[in-house]
């Protein structure tokens, strides 16, 4: 069994009438990448600052390392790496002399912290701009270095707050990749994002937040067993009667149905063989069939289940 | 001592305003100093006269001779090309030819035709040299009719106009400051604004920088203390200050060629108070995290703005009451009081300069109070 990192229970933060955290708890195990999903204002950013002592908090309590977080607990602070939503760098350092500083709030052994700060350079792959001011880099280089600030001093818990917003894909795969590696190597992760694929990608487990309640907690398999679909099958068909849209309504497993834009919608709850029965029907309708695919549940999905709303705004 | 080296290291890439601004300063200084001729005795001074004598008579050369006494004199000949370069080139103010017939006219009470004039026009020199002509003319003419002969009307006349009058110099410099050179008093004048701009331009930007938002959310999440911190920022933003200072002082001291004596060393602890509330105000305006473009602005908006109203360019007692009563609510204003004690404007009282100077403390200590409090209500809102 896994030891606890982080043991959130029933925090609650309130911002005069608009309750941020209703009762909160969580319990993040070691070697987890464990995932904060919700929409903006869920109340992510809110849990990592008072996860951190950068907020208080009205009720609750939190322990990290098994002991309680506190501002002044800087024995946990100094395995905690952190990397904000917002780049934090001085733009009047280098690339070096940034990650070297930040490194130096943690490691003063002059030595040990030139070699944490190579290997972190490394690792995010700025070798080549060891020299280079912050404005000087691309929006995913940026990125980068911010996130080699909080990790240069190898920390066991590394927190990432929205670290791929406004970065472009290739720079987010590396990023990503990067957060697997850091788990491989033995870091436990808090990863909040408001990017489902992202979440399904790296995360073991994941809980998924909404108005400052957690909603669903588990790892992507579990979350998705929560929720009644379990398949969604579309095929494109000339616009079907009342009664063949009867008859595919009545096979087993289907909980749904629907038409639009040239494509017959069937959702499905558990079974094997659906496309095949609902295949069978159409055939034997005379049905001239199009394209023929299914969709299996995504986060979005159980989110939309749960909430009855979208995750992820239309626009994003 | 991290925080303490990323201070200087941030301050590496915003010096060079710092050093624009001291070297404008000093140049400027110097060549105020040295331009300025403030001494205690008047002294006439010469014009270049050309001098044609056409009439050669005895009234004539009782002319040129009267016009020599004060001016320096030559004899031309009538060159009009000649007349012309002279008075291009400056070799010549003022070319007086005397008319043929020149004591016959003054004789018959003339005016006009007794002399030609060639000038540069409009020049303060031919209005000058005009007025002693028409004047030596009417003396002379006034001795003739009273009866004189031409002899005695020449030597009355030169007389009568050669009268000196009795100048009175005027010096703004009270008496018993001479030890307070002239030379530091403009020196020292302009330091409320070199400081404002360049604590302001670069103290404010490298606080700034430390204090941004996500900077600090970054340093408190680290295992270093904010009681670690802030003593770091405060002992790195004194030293800047005091090397700043140190720097206007021996530089004082090196373009005067020596050491400071006597009241000029007041002059020194005005200016090390001055240099408190610089620092006080940079670190107040660096409290709102402004742009950099922001902070340059507000930067010249104080430094300008307060050196123009508290007499810093121009003296106070020029300024009109209402600005001076403004300027008693800023703290250049105090400074340069005690500055004009010190340079002789107003006369030296050790009780009144030691009020300045309390003055002084009490708005760097406002600035100071006013920057603990924003940051601590925007650390208690941070974390509520």
């Amino acid at each position: 069994m896994a030891n606890t990192i982080v043991k959130i229970d029933g925090l609650v933060k309130r911002y005069k009438n608009l309750i941020a955290l209703d009762h909160l708890s969580l319990e993040i195990k070691e070697g987890e990448v464990f995932g904060l999903l919700g929409p903006n204002g869920s109340g992510k950013t809110t849990t990592i600052n008072c996860l951190l002592s950068l907020l208080a908090f009205d009720k609750g309590t939190i322990e990290i390392f098994g002991k309680p977080m506190t501002p002044t607990s800087y024995d946990i602070k100094r395995e905690i790496g952190i990397i904000m939503q917002n780049v934090a760098v001085f733009n009047e350092l280098t690339v070096y002399d940034n990650i070297d500083y930040f490194c130096g709030l943690y490691i003063t052994d002059k030595d040990k912290r030139k070699q944490c700060v190579e290997e972190a350079i490394k690792f995010v792959g700025l070798e080549d701009f060891t020299k280079f001011y912050p404005q000087k880099l691309s929006g995913g280089l940026l990125r980068r270095l911010n996130i080699a600030c909080g990790i240069a001093h190898k920390p066991k818990l590394i927190i990432l707050d929205e670290p791929t917003v406004a970065v472009d894909p290739q720079s987010r795969n590396k990023i990503l990749e990067g957060i697997e590696q850091l788990n491989r190597e033995g870091a436990t992760v808090i990863y909040t994002s408001h990017y489902m694929e992202e979440v399904e990608q790296i995360c073991t487990r994941i809980a998924i937040m909404d108005k400052g309640h957690k909603v669903a907690e588990g790892t992507k398999e579990e979350l998705k067993k929560m929720i009644k679909n379990t398949e969604t099958i579309w095929i494109e068909i000339p616009e079907p009667g009342e009664q063949l849209k009867a008859e595919i309504a009545a096979l087993p497993h289907i909980y749904s149905t629907d038409y639009k834009d040239g494509r017959l919608q069937a959702c499905c709850s558990g079974g094997k063989h659906n496309l095949i029965r609902v295949l069978e029907v159409l055939q034997k309708h005379d049905m001239h069939i199009g394209r023929v695919y299914t969709e299996l549940p995504t986060l979005n999905d159980v989110f939309l289940e749960i909430t009855g709303k979208a995750l992820r705004d239309k626009e994003e | 001592m991290q925080v303490f080296k990323v201070f200087f290291k941030v301050l590496k890439k915003k010096y060079k305003s710092a050093l624009v601004y001291t070297i404008i300063f000093l140049v400027i200084s110097y060549g105020l100093s040295n331009s300025n001729d403030r001494s205690t005795e008047f002294k006439e001074s010469r014009l270049s006269i050309a001098v044609m004598d056409e009439d050669g008579s005895f009234q004539s050369k009782a002319l040129a001779d009267f016009i020599g006494k004060k001016h320096d004199v030559k004899n031309i000949e009538y060159d009009k090309e000649t007349m012309t370069e002279m008075l291009y080139w400056g070799d010549s103010d003022y070319i007086l030819v005397i008319n043929k017939g020149f004591a016959d006219g003054l004789a018959q009470g003339r005016t006009e035709g007794l002399f030609k004039e060639y000038r540069v026009h409009d020049s303060f020199s031919s209005v000058y040299m005009s007025n002693i002509l028409s004047e030596y003319v009417k003396t002379a003419e006034a001795y003739a009719a009273a009866g004189l002969s031409p002899e005695e009307a020449a030597t009355k006349t030169a007389d009568t106009l050669s009268r000196d009058t009795e100048v009175t110099y005027w010096s703004d410099v009270a008496e018993g400051t001479e030890e307070y050179s002239i030379w530091f008093s403009h020196y020292f004048q302009y330091m409320p604004y070199i400081l404002i701009s360049v604590l302001l331009s670069v103290l404010g930007p490298v606080l700034s920088a430390l204090n941004k938002k996500e900077i600090r959310y970054r340093t408190e999440c680290s295992s270093v203390s904010s009681r670690s911190t802030t003593p770091q920022i405060f002992a790195a933003s004194a030293l800047f200050v005091a090397v700043i200072w140190l720097i206007y002082m021996v530089a004082g001291a090196v373009m005067k060629g020596g050491i400071y004596e006597g009241k000029a060393w007041l002059a020194v602890l005005n200016s090390f108070v001055f240099t408190l509330i610089a620092a006080g105000i940079a670190i107040f305006v660096s409290s709102f995290n402004l742009e950099d473009n922001v902070g340059s602005m507000i930067t010249q908006i104080i430094g300008l703005g307060m050196s123009f109203i508290c007499g810093v360019f121009v003296p106070l007692s020029i300024l009109g009451d209402s600005v001076k009563m403004a300027a008693r609510f800023l703290p250049a204003y105090w400074y340069i009081r005690a500055n004009d004690m010190l340079n002789g404007r107003e006369t030296f009282n050790a009780e009144q300069f030691a009020g300045c100077l309390a003055i002084e403390l009490g708005f760097a200590a406002v600035f100071m109070i006013a920057t603990l409090v924003i940051r601590r209500s925007r650390r208690a809102e941070a974390l509520s």
